[in-house]
């Protein structure tokens, strides 16, 4: 049995169910940090076994004639729409884990602690 | 700011320019250009209303760092330029008068030669102010002067500058002389645009700049709080008669349609003027007060005969009258004056005797066009003047403060200039004005020259025999005093008789009565006036000193007496120590000594000026026609016609009862206080003491004043206070609960904690699945192959069951769900009216949770005909 889609799909339910579950039960912000972590690349998962799994999809009249100018006859084209975003999601997430460091430093400096129940600070009461 | 610069550098270009320009004009001695008045161009006036203003802003801004004897350069020079310029203006103003080609001899030909005199400068234009509903006028800053202000402008710079020298003197042991210089500064800038505007509207902004300068200057010692409160009720006294100029103001823009003197009174003047038949018109009272008041006939006739005449004129003129009678302290509005002498001295005699509180009586003059032509409001002008001098008089006479003396004093005056207007007789209100500046600033100064010998010493009880310590202040204070007292010959003879001899001369048309009962008022109060100031006097400088020797008796010979202790103005000088610790540590009671030369100089001009300056305008009787000033006046100043040839036995009796005035009151006082050392007032005093309190106490107004007006006030202001708390309060409180509230229930979860955030958004993602999973849904998509063959694919979800109605035409018996979610189907296209084929399917799904639904999909097919 080769893989197939559904496995993948699996998988990233896994991964993210994981993430999901670690964010909401540890209260060590790093922890929540990895655990966004985790759940950010099950969906880089998702999208990229969507996009491997795509049929091709036949170009358009107009689209194909203006490729024919150049001197390429194309019919059909796979899209790559779900393997870019998953590099656009790595980029957001690395800038999100810096400045989340960053919170969770600054956090440490204040409190010499970094549980995320105890930032507090700005909540009255 | 910048404004103002740019202003003062086109001035000073135009000046230049003026001379650069017309080689002709530099070595003319005469001041060249300067002297040609061009109409709207003469920048001589702008410069005369600038130059305090800079003096005010350099002292106020910079007074720190130029130092004291910077500022005292800069708000004397400054002034004392403004004077200069003035005296240059006036010539100017005079040669023009010359210059006006004169249709021929006569009276006739002369006053319509003055007629034209004025000149007149505009710096800008200011705003466009509506009069009626539709039309507006051009508001200008235009300064003008004619004869009128000119007589004004000499008077309030030169004492101004006077004034101004003899401060230097007086502030000299003071921290606060810059704020000081820029306040008596500005004060000037203020009072020349009241005089020098020309419109009601300009006035009102030199008006309202005077009463925050008097404000200021009167709160000039604001942390003593008495002096501070004192600075508050001048204040808030002169609004209520300001609200008396805006409503007179308005009137008289609404019915006449100008703001500016001219217009009005070339409108007013003009014969069969319509302006003037609107202002005299009896308005629709009777309509008003059976709609308002009453419609009982009888009650409507009492109240018509109380109120005779009814028009707007007459009750612009009163409103104008208000705003004069708290500027000028007559009655009711006089009580701020007396209070008011809680501002250094020479303040006192700047604003508080010499120039603010006489601009009421110049704006009557100004519009003495509008107020000859309502009889009633004249009497109440006269009767109102009159009341005020005597009852003033008569405080007088009690007071101890040598201040408060003068104080009433000055009220009593202003009472006889608004009775020389009030009888129709302006220019010998104006006239009084004028010679009253010139005494009572010399007063002034002499008590205020007094108290910085005396170490701010102005009980009466205290003071005496300082003819020996200050023979200066003694001269000009004695000079002064035989001037207002109208010892023959001096400046105040020649005002206060013709002000009495017009009063007797005059016939009010609608109070016939008014002439002869200001007549015995004035009468009376010449005489009080000859007594108590002949008291203050004899008990100033006769007798022995007895302010050092009453403070022996509290310290021993030898004993350092403290700098705080002496009279009850003491506190506010603190600087004044060091001028006396020298002689306090020496000897207590060393005699009080004259006072520098910018002190005693400026007592001597004005003692001077207060000798010379009735004989501008010598009586009729001297010289068989109008005084000087009256003459110079006419064209400006309109006035009760009064046969003068006719009234000369008048005026032979009223001078002759005042003399006997004169000479009954100072003999009187002469007997009581010199030859009896004032025992025999002792013994009144003595007789009647609750009399001697009451009178010494004002009347008690102050107290009626606090029991009625401000306890009204007082009342209002706590209903207003309670209606604040309770009714808008409680409709905010509930207003601003209701989201305080909704703001309770949603804090509950907003707990700060990230986790908790993240279980509410898993949560709700799951409720968002569910809601999918539960909810049914399905849709059709299809291909179109062949002319009638058609590719259905049902998208419902996982786990969705389907079943095809092929026919189209709607499901009947059990669902079962048997079929497969895509299905290939022939079928027989029908055409449609516009030649369309289509087919028209439906499919039924059913969910995970047995929950059902449908959908139907019409498929168009390609038309045969494009096959």
């Amino acid at each position: 049995m080769s893989l197939q889609l559904g496995h993948y799909l699996l998988l990233s339910g896994i991964l993210f169910f994981i993430g999901a579950a670690g964010f909401l039960v540890r209260r060590n912000a790093l922890v929540a940090l990895m655990c966004i972590e985790l759940m950010l690349n099950a969906v880089n998962l998702t999208m990229v076994a969507f996009n491997r799994w795509q049929t091709a999809a036949p170009l358009s009249e107009a689209a194909r004639a203006s490729l024919q100018r150049t001197g390429n006859d194309v019919t059909y084209l796979i899209p790559h729409h779900g393997q870019i975003f998953a590099f656009f999601v790595i980029a957001v997430a690395a800038a999100e884990a810096a400045v989340g460091l960053a919170i969770v430093l600054s956090l440490y400096r204040v409190r010499k602690i970094v549980r995320t129940d105890e930032a507090n600070l700005l909540k009255d009461e | 700011m910048s404004t103002l610069f740019l202003q003062t550098g086109i001035l000073l270009a135009q000046a230049v320019d003026a001379v650069n320009q017309n080689p002709s004009l530099v070595p003319h001695p005469a001041f060249g250009n300067f002297l040609n008045a061009v109409p709207d161009q003469y920048s001589v006036l702008g410069l005369i209303v600038l130059l305090p203003l800079i003096g005010a802003v350099i002292n106020g801004l910079f007074g720190s760092k130029i130092g004291r004897q910077g500022v005292y350069i800069v708000g004397v020079a400054t002034v004392a330029t403004s004077f200069l310029f003035s005296l240059l203006a006036f010539i100017a103003l005079v040669k023009a008068g010359h210059a006006n080609p004169s249709g021929g001899e006569g009276e006739a030909a002369q006053q319509a030669e003055h007629a034209a005199t004025r000149i007149s400068y505009v710096a800008w234009d200011w705003f466009r102010a509506p009069v009626g509903s539709a039309t507006a006028v051009q508001i200008k800053f235009r300064y003008v002067l004619d004869a009128l202000s000119g007589v004004m402008l000499l008077v309030v710079t030169g004492v101004g500058t006077v004034i101004h020298v003899y401060s230097t003197g007086y502030i000299n042991h003071d921290k606060g002389f810059a704020k000081y210089f820029a306040f008596l500064n500005l004060f000037m800038f203020s009072m020349l645009n009241l005089i020098l505007g020309d419109s009601v509207v300009l006035l009102f902004v030199g008006w309202e700049g005077v009463g925050l300068c008097s404000y200021l200057l009167i709160g000039f010692w604001f942390h003593i709080p008495e002096y501070a409160s004192a600075g508050k009720k001048a204040f808030i006294v002169n609004r209520i008669g300001d609200v008396g100029v805006i409503v007179g103001v308005t009137i008289l823009a609404w019915k006449v349609g100008a703001y500016d003197f001219e217009t009005l009174r070339n409108s007013l003047s003009a014969e069969n003027s319509g302006a003037l038949h609107d202002l005299l018109a009896r308005t629709d009272l009777d309509d008003f007060i059976a709609h308002w008041i009453t419609r009982n006939p009888v009650w409507q006739d009492r109240i018509q005969a109380v109120i005779p005449e009814f028009s707007w004129g007459g009750l612009a003129c009163f409103c104008l009258f208000v705003g004069c009678t708290g500027k000028s302290a007559q009655i009711p509005l006089y009580v701020w004056l007396p209070d008011a002498m809680a501002g250094p001295t020479p303040v006192s005699a700047l604003i508080h005797a010499a120039t603010m509180v006489t601009a009421g009586v110049y704006l009557l003059c100004r519009l003495s066009f509008l107020f000859v032509h309502f009889p009633s409001v004249m009497a109440l002008i006269a009767v109102i003047g009159g009341l005020t001098a005597l009852f003033a008089a008569t405080i007088a006479i009690t007071q101890t403060e040598l201040k408060k003396v003068l104080a009433y004093s000055t009220v009593s005056q202003l009472g006889f200039m608004f009775m020389g207007c009030g009888v129709g007789a302006f220019g010998a209100g104006l006239f009084h004005v004028y010679t009253h500046a010139m005494f009572k600033a010399c007063l002034f100064l002499g008590a205020g020259a007094v108290m910085h010998a005396c170490r701010d010493s102005q009980d009466l009880n205290k003071l005496g025999g300082l003819r020996k310590y200050l023979p200066h202040t003694f001269r000009t204070f004695a000079v002064a005093t035989l001037a207002i007292i109208g010892t023959p010959g001096l400046s105040g003879f020649f005002s206060k008789d013709e002000i009495l001899f017009r009063a007797l001369a005059s016939h009010n048309e609608s109070h016939p009565w008014v002439g002869k009962v200001v007549f015995a008022l004035g009468m009376t109060t010449a005489a009080l006036t000859a007594f108590y100031m002949c008291r203050l006097l004899f008990l100033t400088f006769w007798g022995e000193f007895k302010g050092w020797s009453l403070d022996q008796a509290s310290y021993p010979p030898g004993a350092t007496i403290p700098a705080h202790g002496h009279g009850d103005e003491d506190e506010h000088d603190e600087a004044h120590e060091d001028e006396h610790d020298d002689h306090h540590e020496a000897k207590p009671w060393d005699p009080p000594k004259d006072n520098p030369w910018n002190m005693t100089g400026a007592l001597y001009v004005l003692a001077g000026l207060s000798v010379v300056a009735g004989f501008i305008n010598l009586p009729s009787l001297f010289t068989g026609h109008h005084g000087q000033l009256a003459l110079w006046l006419e064209p400006v100043v309109t006035e009760w016609h009064i046969d003068l040839h006719a009234a000369h036995g008048v005026e032979v009796l009223a001078m002759v009862l005042g003399t006997t005035a004169f000479l009954v009151g100072s003999g009187l006082a002469y007997y009581v206080y010199v030859l009896k050392e004032g025992q025999p007032a002792k013994a009144i005093v003595s007789a009647m003491p609750g009399v001697h309190r009451f009178v010494e106490n004002k009347w008690k107004i102050d107290e009626l004043y606090e029991v009625t007006v401000v306890a009204a006030v007082r009342g209002a202001s706590a209903v207003a206070n309670f209606l604040d708390d309770y009714l808008i309060g409680g409709i905010i409180w509930v207003v601003t609960n209701i989201p305080k509230l909704l703001g309770q229930i949603l804090r509950q979860f907003q707990t700060g904690k990230v986790q908790v955030y993240g279980a509410i958004l898993a949560l709700g993602m799951l409720g968002l699945l569910g809601w999918t999973m539960w909810v049914p849904s399905v849709s059709v998509s299809y291909r179109v192959e062949g002319s009638n063959r058609m590719i259905l694919q049902a998208n419902g979800g996982p786990a969705y069951r389907y079943e095809w109605d092929r026919e189209g035409d709607g499901f009947n018996g059990t669902p079962v769900f048997n079929d497969p979610a895509v299905i290939s189907l022939m079928c027989q296209p029908q055409t449609a009216n516009d030649g369309r084929r289509y087919c028209r399917v439906g499919v039924r799904a059913r969910n995970a949770f047995g929950r059902v639904t449908e959908a139907v999909r019409t498929v168009e097919f390609p038309a045969e005909a494009a096959r």
